[in-house]
């Protein structure tokens, strides 16, 4: 059988020193030092727990990530509601914060969101769009803590902070 | 009673005997060597889940990987046509950040200009020779992974050679 080395079974090479010497650069060059990778990838490679592939971790992954997706989406369903009311106002016409915020009763019908239990994550939300002086804001509840999720017009400024030296 | 089960492959020897074929196989199609990296880290993982697949008495196991390899490739080029806005710097090593002494700088130099020297080649071209001297593939295992003649493969190589001595300053 032919070795890789041999050039024989390349026709017309012994007439073309050329081509001959290009050949032979090919077969010395070896750029497999210049990996960065070689042992890193080999002990990743060989180590116990890749030798032997389980799909646990990725589970445990998509889970998390399905549960995290569920909890992003569940605020904008509710934000389409129209029977939100206006958000009081305390001291100098300022909104009062979410946590002090008195619900009407009857005005506004509490609707579960999603209900999910994967692990200790979450195990209740619900919430309701309320209106604000700039936009509006949703208001939900997660394991007993009301959140505030707020939508606004707002300003370059309010964004960068413009410092002077 | 023979045991007509398959014996189980040593991934580890597997490894060190093929990865720096397979990776100048690589570094000679996609050029650019942190690219290299990470088709060479595909192709081996790629190789790792599907070992309980491979049979020694089908086939040595570099044929074996080089089909991976090739596909691998090929998924490469083909992500890279999605990123084609992104900056091509390939043919361009991973500088080297402190060369020991001249004769290791003149090899980096070297290196670089055989591949500088392969962009005047076509994709077959560029391929067969890629498994030939990155690979160290016979012609008859680069015939037969490619479905060509022996014969084909030898001319297909002497072209290549030819176009390339030009730019690597062997043509007088």
């Amino acid at each position: 059988m032919t070795r890789y080395d041999d050039l024989g079974d390349i026709p017309s090479l012994a007439d073309d020193p050329g081509s001959l010497a290009v050949a032979r650069r090919l077969l010395r060059a070896d750029f497999s030092r210049e990996s960065a990778v070689r042992g890193s990838l080999r002990a990743r490679l060989l180590a116990p727990e890749t030798a032997a592939p389980s799909w646990a971790p990725i589970a445990r992954v998509l889970v998390s990530a399905a549960a995290a997706a569920a909890l992003l989406l569940a605020p904008l369903r509710l934000g389409r509601r129209d029977d939100a009311h206006v958000l009081p106002r305390g001291e100098r016409g300022l909104p009062v914060l979410p946590g002090s915020i008195p619900a009407r009763p009857g005005a506004v019908e509490e609707r579960l969101i999603v209900t999910k239990r994967v692990g200790a994550l979450i195990e209740t939300s619900a919430g309701r769009r309320v209106p604000t002086p700039r936009g509006s804001m949703i208001l939900w509840r997660l394991d007993g803590v009301e959140y505030a999720l707020e939508t606004r017009r707002t300003t370059l400024e309010e964004i960068f902070e413009k410092r002077a030296l | 009673m023979p045991d007509d089960r398959a014996p189980t492959p040593d991934f580890g020897r597997i490894y060190d005997e093929n990865f720096a074929k397979v990776y100048n196989y690589v570094r000679y199609r996609v050029g650019d060597a942190a690219a290299a990296d990470d088709v060479v880290a595909r192709v081996f993982e790629k190789a790792l889940a599907r070992l309980s697949g491979f049979d020694p008495r089908r086939g040595p196991a570099a044929a074996w990987l080089f089909a991976i390899a090739r596909s691998a490739v090929i998924d490469h080029f083909r992500a890279k046509a999605w990123f084609s806005w992104l900056p091509l710097d390939a043919f361009h090593g991973r500088p080297d950040p402190a060369p020991g002494s001249e004769e290791l700088l003149s090899k980096d130099e070297e290196r670089r200009a055989l591949l500088e020297s392969m962009a005047v080649l076509d994709e077959r071209e560029r391929e067969i020779l890629a498994l030939r001297f990155g690979g160290g593939m016979t012609n008859r295992e680069i015939a037969a992974a490619l479905e060509l003649s022996d014969a084909n493969v030898g001319v297909i190589i002497h072209r290549a050679l030819k176009k390339m001595k030009g730019s690597l300053g062997e043509d007088q």
